[in-house]
């Protein structure tokens, strides 16, 4: 195909439509199932809880608590499954739990579930009855934290900080500072906070946040195309927990940052063995197709898509984006790609969302 | 590729994400069961336990969740939530020894022997209706009880918690259905709810004790002693002394003020301090101030 008549990104985007649908036909016998035919499931302790608290409640439907704890439990699930259901099974036990009486647990999960699915005008208003109840709660302030910047209102986090905790010193304080930091582009004050807030989990012994801290530092660095600086970060943080997942994540984003690309995709793929996750699979799409592997490349492209239309489809938007930023990478669906970022935009407003539009409508101006 | 999206407040708040800090704005075994709240159980979470005698009659207040949402008017226990209360009236106490007399009330002579001769159990249907079960108390006693369970004012006196309720248990009945030969009790108070790991819950002793000390607050009295080594964190009870810190815990007593050894120190943050609960308590039963 003459480069003059259609250029790159088209001609691969043309050969990658047609693999698309031939992929889902094509699996040799004894092939591993392409990725948008496996099952996914979440850890053992997810679904022991949750058949746990469902056995509970079924004995006890108004035994709120449990209620609450179970809508955890689903939502837990849903981080594994990308399952929408599990999110409607999540706000279907919270609702229930708060109809019995008004109860912390179940505000603070309904403020957690509004951020997951991009609802964050609805996760604010959870957060404000949960910190009505619990004042100083620091997930609260990190939850609103989360949806005041998706809602593009850094002003407010800093309203908030200096409302709740002054001087900022406890983990989730300086967290949020330094989120906001970088959303501000002032790196070196991140940096800063990340730091502190790492030694504030390390006083803690907190794995979960020793681990959050390293890897938000470094990805400061990743997201600024400077993969070496992040390399001590994520090093740091391996140490404490060498296999959590969002660790992995990061590792991929430093190995493609550091022409590892085939490693990258190795590690995205064995995320993807543990979690159905749209986006991962949208990353690994996009290596594939880089690295000239148009089936695996067309096997991620149906994984993500289905996975996030499954979710849109009944109603939920925290799709939208993805879906958008995955039609944009492959050059087609332009136009629903736009429909998708401006709907988007109605509840996500931060760098990223107005990043996607812009991608859409700049992509197809040129086709 | 931007992946600042990716290192969001989820990981945060996946799981269970415990923090151990102390605050210490939660005293007096104020909900101090971090772990409780890291589980989504705060109303197994204890903030108060009253032990003292009015009349000729023993009085047990125990409170719980401190994260009771503003406004409630009515409060629905869980039906999967046990609270007891524990009394040993056999160890014996001295007084001869001033610190432990300031610090505990007295001195437990042997507290690898801190064992409950009597306990009183309290669980609750589906409908939030209490249900008593005792144990070494006669039942010829039992129909003089007096049972109170709901929402009532906390009685912290301390800012924040000026406003707040708190859930509470109050039991009131005659003293001589425990008390035998000796005058003096030992008293706590437990939590119990199940989990998916086993059951979990909260100790409630003398204030400002086992919440500073891990894991006290999942060991008995008598556990606290032979593993950590710390005095079993009970309230000592001479029913022949003036009630009031260090002898059992009537609602009036400040301990932030009382307690010597409090180990975070003095208390500034809402200086000047209040000298009373911001709601008058009841003389009479259930003692606690109505909810606010």
């Amino acid at each position: 195909m003459p480069a003059g008549s259609r250029g790159p990104l088209a001609v691969l985007a043309a050969s990658f439509a047609l693999l698309l649908g031939t992929v889902a036909s094509s699996v040799p016998p004894g092939a591993p199932a392409p990725h948008h035919q496996r099952p996914c499931t979440a850890p053992d302790d997810v679904e022991s809880r949750i058949r746990f608290y469902s056995a509970q409640v079924a004995d006890h439907p108004r035994r709120y608590p449990t209620l609450a704890l179970l809508g955890k439990a689903y939502l837990d699930r849903v981080r594994w499954t990308g399952d929408a259901r599990d999110l409607a099974s999540a706000r279907d036990c919270l609702e229930r739990s708060i109809a019995i009486q008004p109860n912390l647990e179940a505000y603070k999960v309904l403020a957690a579930t509004a951020n997951y699915s991009h609802r964050f005008e609805v996760a604010l208003r959870w957060c404000y009855l949960a910190a009505d109840a619990a004042p100083g709660d620091p997930e609260i302030l990190a939850m609103r934290t989360e949806a005041l910047l998706a809602l593009d209102r850094p002003d407010d986090v800093a309203l908030l900080l200096e409302k709740i905790e002054s001087p900022v010193k406890s983990f989730h304080a300086l967290a949020c500072r330094g989120m906001l930091s970088a959303v501000r582009d002032d790196r070196a004050g991140a940096l800063a906070d990340f730091e502190s807030a790492g030694r504030s989990a390390d006083e803690l012994g907190t794995v979960e946040l020793r681990v959050w801290a390293r890897i938000a530092s470094a990805a400061l660095f990743l997201d600024h195309g400077q993969p070496a600086n992040a390399e001590p970060w994520l090093r740091a943080a391996g140490q404490i927990s060498p296999d959590d997942y969002d660790l992995q994540v990061h590792l991929a984003e430093f190995e493609e940052g550091t022409a590892r690309e085939r490693e990258a995709l190795a590690r995205y793929e064995h995320l993807l063995t543990l979690r159905c996750d749209a986006e991962v699979h949208r990353r690994a799409c996009l290596l594939a197709r880089r690295l000239g592997q148009q089936g695996k490349a067309a096997d991620h492209y149906v994984a993500a898509e289905r996975l996030w239309r499954a979710a849109l489809d009944p109603g939920e938007v925290f799709p939208l984006e993805g879906l958008a930023k995955l039609y944009c990478d492959a050059g087609r669906n332009l136009d629903e790609a736009i429909t998708l970022a401006v709907r988007n935009l109605e509840y996500k407003r931060d760098a990223s969302a107005r990043e996607t539009l812009k991608r859409a409508v700049e992509l197809r101006s040129r086709h | 590729m931007c992946s600042g999206a990716k290192v969001t407040f989820a990981a945060l708040l996946c799981g269970v994400l415990l923090l151990a800090e102390s605050r210490p704005l939660s005293a007096a075994d104020h909900g101090d069961m971090g772990y409780l709240a890291g589980i989504s159980r705060n109303d197994a979470r204890i903030t108060d336990f009253f032990a003292f005698t009015h009349g000729d009659n023993l009085v047990l207040a125990l409170c719980t969740n401190p994260a009771i949402p503003p406004g409630m008017t009515e409060y629905l226990y869980a039906s999967d939530l046990t609270l007891e209360f524990s009394i040993d009236r056999h160890s014996k106490v001295r007084y001869d020894d001033p610190d432990d007399l300031d610090q505990f009330g007295g001195t437990i002579v042997r507290p690898q022997a801190v064992t409950a001769d009597c306990r009183l159990r309290v669980t609750f249907d589906d409908e939030g209706d209490p249900h008593l079960e005792t144990d070494g108390i006669a039942d010829k006693y039992l129909s003089e009880l007096q049972l109170f369970a709901g929402l009532r004012d906390d009685p912290f006196i301390r800012a924040p918690r000026a406003g707040r309720n708190i859930a509470a248990v109050v039991l009131e009945f005659p003293l001589k259905a425990v008390l035998k030969k000796d005058e003096t009790l030992l008293l706590w108070a437990t939590t119990s709810v199940p989990d998916v790991n086993g059951p979990i819950g909260d100790h409630g002793g003398r204030a400002l004790r086992s919440m500073f000390i891990n894991p006290s607050n999942v060991l008995t009295p008598k556990q606290q002693f032979l593993q950590l080594g710390i005095v079993p964190d009970v309230v000592i009870l001479d029913v022949c002394q003036p009630m009031g810190l260090p002898n059992g815990r009537v609602p009036t007593d400040d301990v932030i003020d009382i307690v010597e050894d409090y180990p975070l120190g003095s208390f500034d943050d809402d200086a000047p301090f209040p000298e009373e609960n911001d709601v008058p308590f009841l003389g009479e039963f259930p003692y606690l101030a109505p909810p606010q």
